[in-house]
């Protein structure tokens, strides 16, 4: 595996890869096992510090992280701003936001003094105030003309996630939608 | 660090080599593909990790899929950012978000098997796409059958779709736009297909007592309800193949009131309308949005708030929209 793949791989993880190029890194890592398994290292550096591995991955890897934190930067900098990057705080995917909301809402009503406010959350009677949108942070929608105002992009959210169950019954086999509901990480 | 190892047992579903050669119908040939491949990714137990390639991002994902007793289970964990796991079953679909420590719960409707069991048949695909078997390459060491689903026109998207040529399944997927190029990609990186999978492994990593829970499992939201509620809403003038499969109200978090829900589906391709009353004092969406593959056109229709939501191109959302006449 050269260099340049390495440093593609590294500009990748940090979102400095151009489009064209990430096709094509792609169809090499559909034909490279190296370039694989080079990938499968990021991954379980960023996976380690956010201590969020799965339960079936070895866990006794500090060693390793730490062999690949001395030996993998290709070019240090990059390196380090890749573990950055996915140590960064995420703001949850877009449609995560508007489960966001629906985990804010239920919280802000259970908080609310008159009883069984709760049901509210479920039973969708009551518009919340504006306040309940508050801790979404942006979305990952592209509007025409400017962003859409949060509580706006929560909204979409929910249409799209409710879409999803729509989609995976009724259309494409596979896992196509849920892997928009699962992909979709906020810068 | 994960080899990719396949483990062909008994659980293989149908007759992989249906078709493959002697077939003198390129489309039958593609299509008995695709049923193939539908009946693998419902029925087989598997284990894999694919990476998720849109709008410049790139994403990784475990997916886990157990298949037994009638039961179809599945579960995906994203590895890449926040640990997001969606977790589904016949009879619910939970999200889990562990940066804002929420747990979502939906009701889940049940998949079809392919094509889904809509008005049209199969055949009836082929007025809109054009299914073609377009040779044969290697996906992470695994030798693949390429399928291609080209639309006939410019209101859907295309598919170029990847096959273990042994199970059937899926092990890349391109979704491309009129002239053919990429808009949102995956694939497997490792895929391992299993005698059984534990049940345990099926049950959510994260799950904390100070979790928010919202279930929605017993509520309206998400019924397959295909009784006609009433409606002021007629529709003609839709894209071509485009049909109405389900027709429902539900109560929306992020609306005042009850939403008319309409799903519209060509066999593939899937979109919503919704439809609220218009809230004079509320910031309602407006104009076109997208997500990747996924656009959203929202208007302001008198009285009600429209929404159009779907994986498809621009144009096909603004053509629904159109479609819509409101008929009190």
């Amino acid at each position: 595996m050269s260099e340049q793949i390495k440093e593609q791989i590294s500009a990748f993880f940090d979102g400095e890869l151009p489009a064209a190029e990430q096709s094509l890194l792609l169809e090499r890592m559909a034909r490279d096992p190296a370039l694989r398994a080079h990938w499968d290292r990021y991954q379980l550096i960023g996976d380690s510090l956010r201590k969020s591995l799965p339960p079936h991955i070895d866990l006794g890897l500090a060693d390793r992280v730490m062999q690949e934190l001395d030996a993998a930067p290709v070019h240090h900098g990059s390196a380090t701003s890749a573990l950055q990057r996915v140590l960064k705080p995420v703001a949850g995917l877009a449609v995560a936001a508007s489960v966001a909301v629906f985990a804010v809402l239920a919280v802000q009503q259970a908080r609310a003094p008159e009883p069984g406010a709760v049901q509210i959350a479920a039973k969708s009677q009551v518009m919340p105030g504006p306040e309940a949108y508050t801790r979404v942070e942006g979305t990952r929608w592209n509007t025409e003309g400017g962003t859409q105002h949060p509580q706006v992009s929560n909204q979409l959210n929910e249409y799209l996630v409710n879409h999803s169950e729509y989609a995976a019954s009724g259309g494409m086999p596979g896992m196509l939608p849920y892997v928009r509901v699962v992909g979709y990480d906020q810068e | 660090m994960h080899a990719v190892s396949m483990l062909l047992a008994a659980l293989l579903v149908g007759n992989a080599s249906a078709g493959a050669d002697a077939a003198p119908n390129v489309a039958e040939d593609a299509r008995d593909w695709l049923r193939q491949m539908s009946e693998a990714s419902q029925g087989l137990n598997y284990r894999g990790t694919f990476v998720y390639l849109h709008n410049g991002r790139l994403e990784a994902i475990q997916i886990l899929h157990r298949a037994a007793e009638g039961n179809e289970q599945e579960r995906m964990i994203a590895l890449t950012g926040e640990a997001r796991e969606v977790i589904r079953d016949n009879e619910r679909v939970t999200c889990i978000l562990p940066k804002s420590k929420s747990v979502m719960v939906d009701k889940s409707i049940p998949r079809k098997p392919f094509p889904a069991a809509l008005p049209h048949d199969l055949d009836a695909l082929t007025n809109t796409y054009e299914f073609l078997v377009a040779g044969e390459d290697r996906v992470s060491g695994l030798p693949a059958r390429i399928v291609v689903i080209k639309p006939r026109d410019a209101y859907r998207y295309g598919y170029r779709l990847w096959l273990d040529k042994a199970t059937s399944l899926l092990l890349r997927s391109d979704l491309t736009d009129a002239e053919g190029r990429p808009v949102e990609q995956m694939m497997f990186t490792d895929m391992q297909i299993l005698d059984a999978l534990p049940e345990d492994d099926l049950a959510p990593a994260l799950q904390g007592k100070d979790y928010t829970v919202v279930d929605h499992a017993d509520s309206k939201t998400a019924t397959a309800d295909t009784d006609k509620p009433r409606s002021d809403w007629v529709v003609s003038g839709l894209p071509t193949g485009f049909m109405l499969t389900h027709h429902n109200r539900h109560a929306m978090h992020a609306a005042a009131g009850e939403v008319e829900h309409l799903v519209f589906s060509d066999g593939l391709a899937t979109v919503s309308v919704y439809i609220e009353s218009h809230q004079p004092d509320k910031q309602a969406p407006s104009g076109l949005s997208s997500m990747g593959a996924v656009h959203a056109l929202a208007v302001r229709r008198g009285e009600y708030q429209m929404t159009v939501v779907g994986e498809v191109p621009r144009r096909t959302v603004e053509r629904i929209e159109q479609s819509m006449q409101h008929r009190p």
